[in-house]
């Protein structure tokens, strides 16, 4: 199940798969991604460890991953972005009911991180919000940085449609 | 730079007007949203009794994911999430989202309050003064909350105020 985003909105698209419990993360275009890191890169303030930056944010891309793939039944989409100068990773679920362990789950995932010392340079916020249309999402993603996760060759569907 | 029993009388007003819209039953966006700012004047009189002040609610965050809050920060993150949903998230379009009560609806939002508030504040009782934990737990006001904090419900129990 996947949203589509908004048409101004150029996400770059995230295939991960496993391979023996290992996450391999590849973007599908690698311009377009390289070019949206280095602007976070700006945005965040981090060109002074803009080589570490960039061996931490490749660690983070797989740890979401990770994370994405264990809660994949419940993912309507997993976003990357930015928010009040953070990275923010962004959980579209798939029902719009409340739900405790997801949240709980999320908390975890965001606390670990937090306090991981091989992500120090990373200072991530995240959010769960229920199933909504891509218009909708629009104010919590910031065009400048729009890194969506795409499990197993999976495609966005029309805006607020579930993918059976 | 406000001080602890500044963020205390604020976290007891907060308190009232929950009660007040628990009761009336119609808002439960503003409900979850007045209880979570309750939430971050108590984080933050916890703050101020350790001498340290939150410059903005990202700070607080991060200062929650270090490892001594965690627990808080676990309570915290349902409220800040259920909140920025209540605040920021509408949609008209197709889904199964259309306002805040497909996410929670009022007895939800009790729900929320007795686990996720109560959590807070008992988790924050361990870094109150004395004056400080007397303040949140004494002054508490009462009444359609089925959980009171421990100096609370000992008065409850005397009968001196009425606790459902």
């Amino acid at each position: 199940m996947a949203v589509a985003l908004p048409e101004t909105i150029k996400p770059v698209e995230l295939d991960w798969h496993a391979e023996n419990d290992v996450i391999h993360v590849i973007p599908r275009n690698q311009k377009r991604f390289e070019i949206q890191k280095d602007r976070a890169i700006e945005i965040l303030q981090r060109a002074k460890d803009a080589e570490r930056f960039h061996q931490q944010f490749s660690l983070l891309l797989d740890r979401l991953a990770e994370w994405v793939r264990g809660h994949e039944s419940e993912i309507a989409q997993a976003i990357i972005t930015l928010q009040d100068g953070r990275l923010t990773f962004v959980v579209v679920r798939n029902k719009a009911l409340y739900d405790e362990q997801f949240q709980d789950d999320l908390a975890d995932l965001d606390c670990d991180i937090a306090n991981d010392p091989d992500l120090d340079l990373i200072k991530l916020k995240t959010l769960a919000l229920p199933i909504v249309g891509g218009e909708a999402l629009r104010s919590f993603l910031d065009e400048r940085l729009v890194l969506v996760y795409y499990g197993n060759g999976r495609r966005p569907h029309p805006a607020g449609e579930s993918q059976p | 730079m406000a001080t602890e029993g500044d963020h205390i009388r604020l976290a007891n007003r907060n308190h009232e007007l929950l009660l007040k819209l628990l009761a009336d039953g119609g808002f439960p966006d503003w409900a979850v949203t007045v209880a979570f700012y309750k939430a971050v004047h108590v984080v933050e009189a916890a703050f101020a009794s350790l001498k340290v002040h939150s410059a903005s609610h990202t700070a607080r965050e991060e200062m929650l994911k270090r490892p001594r809050f965690k627990g808080l920060w676990k309570d915290y993150s349902h409220l800040l999430t259920a909140s920025r949903i209540a605040r920021y998230l509408s949609s008209s379009g197709a889904g199964e989202f259309h306002s805040f009560s497909d996410y929670l609806d009022l007895e939800g939002v009790k729900k929320l309050v007795r686990k996720r508030l109560y959590g807070v504040e008992q988790g924050t009782l361990a870094f109150l003064t004395t004056g400080g934990k007397g303040g949140l737990e004494e002054d508490r006001p009462c009444g359609g909350l089925a959980v009171c904090l421990p100096a609370q419900l000992r008065k409850c129990q005397t009968g001196s105020r009425e606790c459902r």
